[in-house]
């Protein structure tokens, strides 16, 4: 009878859902800038790459094994970190980057009507996934730039089913220490499943740092995330994981989608784990690096917020999108925060040398 | 004629998707159900939605004089249930009545109709979805003259009578809503007859919360009370349609306070459309620089519309307040004030998310505007150019004004390629002239190539390119302002 117009077949909480944008190809930006480089300050990637024994992986890939299917659970790795963790292969679940593990838990625990708290300025990803599948997500403000346990113990109700903390916290680089997080899992007690987003756990060098891996045996609602995207370098090849009690990996697995990490991914990443070179050499540059642009900045009398992670914040007296395009315009290309509710700051990623001096001397310029 | 003899009635009360009075859901419904009881007689179909802010009903039948009493029944009881008043319901039909008639005796003639009424608490939308590829909406032009002489032109003078019977009458032509012509009429509420005097207090510690309703209407009267009326909207002089407003989820507003009732400033924005956030104010009422409230509302706000699907924030009543660091000069108007004095009318400007640069249409005759304005702001553009090389256009261009009496201002777009588009264009200015308009803005969307080719003509009309409104459209806008005479 009638062309039926698409909205009457969208549900209300897609239509006001806000779809994330990624950036163009850097050659496209380029064109549109009018840059003849550009340095990728804005995803918190790697700058040294993979590990040399993942390169060597990638380099040497067999091309007609790409006519086959990959192991459908990531079986090799799994085997890999029940070792490296003193835990059962059938704790682990892998998926195609963390953000897609994040959608295995809220797909497996919520139904509607059902929530989810996290904090408003932390990893967006949680909160897109549980708002476009139609689940509330309550948001504590952040209290000195952390997570606010006692607001997110407050903000709990009989819907809750899953309460995200992101540790160390993307933007801020804040963490919990052990015993916050113990005391904070005590409380819980096992009412909802807490998950403990660790993708940049081995850049912290402290030692009150929590190791998640080290408390599921003791917390069964305790699920931990880990990404080989950042310290690993392997962002392109999209390969993530969580970690859990057996009970709780075996509802999640049921939404799990199977098939959904690469058979290069895979390798490259059995080839990463236990490189701590790899990691020294890394978390010496991040140290380096960050203190180089501390220095650099101090002149400058910016407010700035760098705690743990391969990245910092940096208040403008200025919007932060118009900082973009004009960092843009110099080949630099950082993270605008006001999608992390962080109005007029950005987030620069920690690079080469070389980057961050091209970064500063951009900033200088913006600011002059 | 096959008609679907089924009544679907769909309540989806509850907590989070009614009305926030549940007694006006209540006597909705119970109108609705009288109005089954008529519907029964001529069976065909019927839904009725009650979302978050309002209701939505939908009445499907065709295009029939014989279904006319049906669906002005249809029509009127919605209005009346929605709570428009006596007059304005009678506006509304009249003007549906025309509408109805014009499509029955169309080329449209006993096709299937949808028609769809919506609550929006401070107005009844009333919206027709048809099948539109024969539809000629030359009619709906303000300046659409009728010849007595033409049996053709006395049909099309139904839609014009539609077209000024209501506060906005619009064309839809969507893949995602459909096509058809929708009517707005709004409800008529009690105006400010004097100004409030009640003194402000500065606050050293405030918190910043959305208001109660009757906050609400306290925050827009010291608005009215501490600023210059070019300085917020017309429905400002309307309290209860601010409040409205909010209930519809229309407009948004912060206020600042101490926790009591009156505020001590405030923050107003929409969604406009095409992902654009339009930003009133803030507002303070005696409220000094060193205590930081209007970053603090600024902040807010951008903390609030953070995860909203826009690309933009636009502050089109930009106060003296509105902090340094947060927004961008885009441009400015020229705004003629009822004497004929002028005064700079500045659009400030902010990007919601990191520009992934983007492609236009232009005409080569705005290209010199585009260059000098996309490099000032640093907007990475691809520009394409466009001309007409003597294809085939559409006879008839409509344009769409929407007024702001209050400002002295009208807003043109063109909804509707033309070849008549000059004759319609300068009819319109010479309307406004008779209406002692002096502010005329016309906006074209350089998403569109053919609106891109409008601008030569714009310009040998005297139309002068005054600022662009990055993404605003399918693609960035370009505001126009009208210079006087050529």
């Amino acid at each position: 009878m009638f062309d039926v117009p698409l909205n009457s077949l969208v549900p209300a909480y897609i239509k006001e859902f806000e779809p994330y944008i990624p950036s163009k190809p850097d050659q496209e930006l380029m064109k549109l800038y009018g840059c003849d480089h550009l340095y990728r300050l804005n995803n918190n990637e790697n700058p040294l790459g993979p590990p040399a024994a993942s390169q060597d992986i990638i380099r040497r890939f067999w091309p007609p094994k790409s006519g086959l299917y990959p192991s459908g659970d990531s079986y090799y790795m799994r085997m890999k970190l029940a070792e490296k963790y003193n835990l059962n292969p059938d704790q682990f679940l892998f998926g195609n980057g963390a953000n897609e593990v994040i959608a295995f838990v809220i797909k497996a625990f919520c139904q509607e009507g059902d929530n989810i708290i996290t904090a408003d300025k932390t990893f967006a990803v949680y909160e897109w996934v549980a708002t476009f599948s139609g689940f509330e997500a309550r948001l504590v403000p952040l209290k000195d730039f952390g997570f606010d346990d006692e607001g997110m113990l407050e903000r709990i109700d009989g819907r809750t089913k899953i309460l995200f903390v992101c540790n160390p916290n993307n933007p801020t680089g804040t963490y919990w220490n052990e015993s916050k997080l113990r005391r904070f899992l005590d409380t819980i007690a096992g009412r909802q499943i807490v998950v403990v987003d660790e993708a940049y756990c081995e850049f912290v060098e402290n030692p009150d740092f929590p190791d998640g891996m080290k408390l599921l045996n003791e917390y069964p609602d305790l699920v931990i995330f880990r990404t080989f995207s950042k310290m690993y370098g392997l962002a392109g090849l999209r390969i993530g994981y969580l970690a859990g009690n057996m009970e709780v990996v075996d509802i999640i697995r049921r939404t799990c989608v199977v098939y959904s990490v690469n058979t290069v991914a895979q390798d490259a990443a059995l080839a990463a784990v236990n490189d701590d070179n790899h990691i020294r050499a890394t978390r010496d540059l991040v140290r380096i690096e960050k203190s180089y642009l501390k220095t650099a900045l101090e002149p400058l009398n910016l407010q700035i917020q760098s705690e743990e992670g391969c990245f910092m914040m940096i208040k403008l007296p200025m919007s932060d999108t118009l900082a973009y395009r004009k960092f843009m315009s110099q080949g630099v290309m950082i993270r605008s925060m006001t999608g992390f509710r962080f109005p007029n700051w950005i987030r620069v990623s920690i690079g080469k040398h070389e980057a961050m001096e091209a970064f500063v001397t951009a900033l200088k310029h913006i600011l002059s | 004629m096959p008609f679907i003899a089924a009544i679907t009635l769909h309540n989806l009360k509850s907590e989070e998707n009614c009305c926030p009075d549940s007694k006006d859901v209540d006597g909705n419904l119970s109108s609705w159900y009288k109005c089954t009881a008529l519907l029964q007689q001529h069976a065909f179909y019927m839904e009725v939605c009650l979302t978050k802010y309002g209701e939505k009903v939908t009445l499907k039948t065709y295009l029939d004089m014989a279904y006319f009493s049906l669906a002005m029944s249809f029509v009127e009881e919605s209005a009346k249930a929605f709570g428009l008043g006596a007059p304005e319901v009678i506006k509304l039909g009249l003007a549906c009545e025309e509408i109805f008639v014009y499509l029955s005796e169309s080329d449209q003639k006993n096709s299937a109709i949808a028609i769809e009424a919506e609550n929006g608490v401070y107005y009844t939308g009333i919206r027709f979805l048809f099948d539109g590829r024969n539809f000629d909406p030359h009619a709906f032009n303000l300046t659409a003259k009728i010849s007595l002489d033409s049996e053709a032109d006395l049909k099309q003078m139904g839609l014009i009578i539609a077209a000024r019977s209501v506060e906005r009458l619009y064309i839809l032509h969507d893949t995602r809503e459909g096509f058809g012509v929708g009517l707005i009429k709004e409800k008529s509420y009690p105006g400010v007859t004097e100004h409030i005097d009640v003194p402000v207090k500065p606050l050293t510690n405030y918190h910043i919360a959305s208001p109660d309703s009757e906050s609400l209407k306290l925050f827009v009267r010291h608005t009215l009370s501490h600023y210059p009326s070019r300085l917020f909207p017309a429905g400002f002089f309307y309290p209860g349609k601010i409040a409205d407003m909010v209930t519809s989820g229309r407009y948004h507003v912060l206020v600042a306070s101490d926790g009591q009732e009156i505020a001590a400033g405030g923050i107003v924005w929409q969604i406009a459309g095409a992902g654009m956030i339009e930003i009133y104010g803030p507002y303070l009422f005696n409220q000094p620089e060193e205590f930081h409230m209007a970053e603090a509302l600024v902040d807010h706000l951008l903390m609030a519309v953070a995860k909203i699907d826009a690309v933009c924030l636009v502050d089109v009543f930009a106060t003296p307040e509105l902090p340094k660091g947060y927004f961008e000069l885009l441009g400015s108007l020229e705004f003629f004030l009822p004497d004929g004095k002028k005064q700079s009318w500045p659009f400030y400007y902010r990007h919601h998310k990191e520009d992934p640069g983007s492609q236009v249409w232009a005409h080569p005759d705005l290209l010199p505007f585009l260059d000098e304005t996309y490099k000032r702001l640093f907007f990475a553009r691809n520009i394409l150019q466009t001309n007409y090389e003597g294809e085939k256009r559409p006879p008839h261009a409509v344009l769409f004004p929407r007024f702001d009496r209050s400002q002295n201002l009208v807003r043109l777009r063109a909804v509707w390629d033309g070849t008549d588009f000059s004759d319609i264009l300068s009819r319109h200015i010479q309307i406004f002239k008779t209406e002692g308009i002096l502010n005329i803005l016309f906006e074209i969307d350089l998403g569109h190539a053919w609106q891109a080719n409008l601008a030569p003509v714009l310009m040998e009309h005297n139309f002068v390119p005054k600022m662009i409104l990055p993404y605003a459209g399918a693609g960035d806008m370009v505001v126009f302002q009208y210079a006087g005479e050529v």
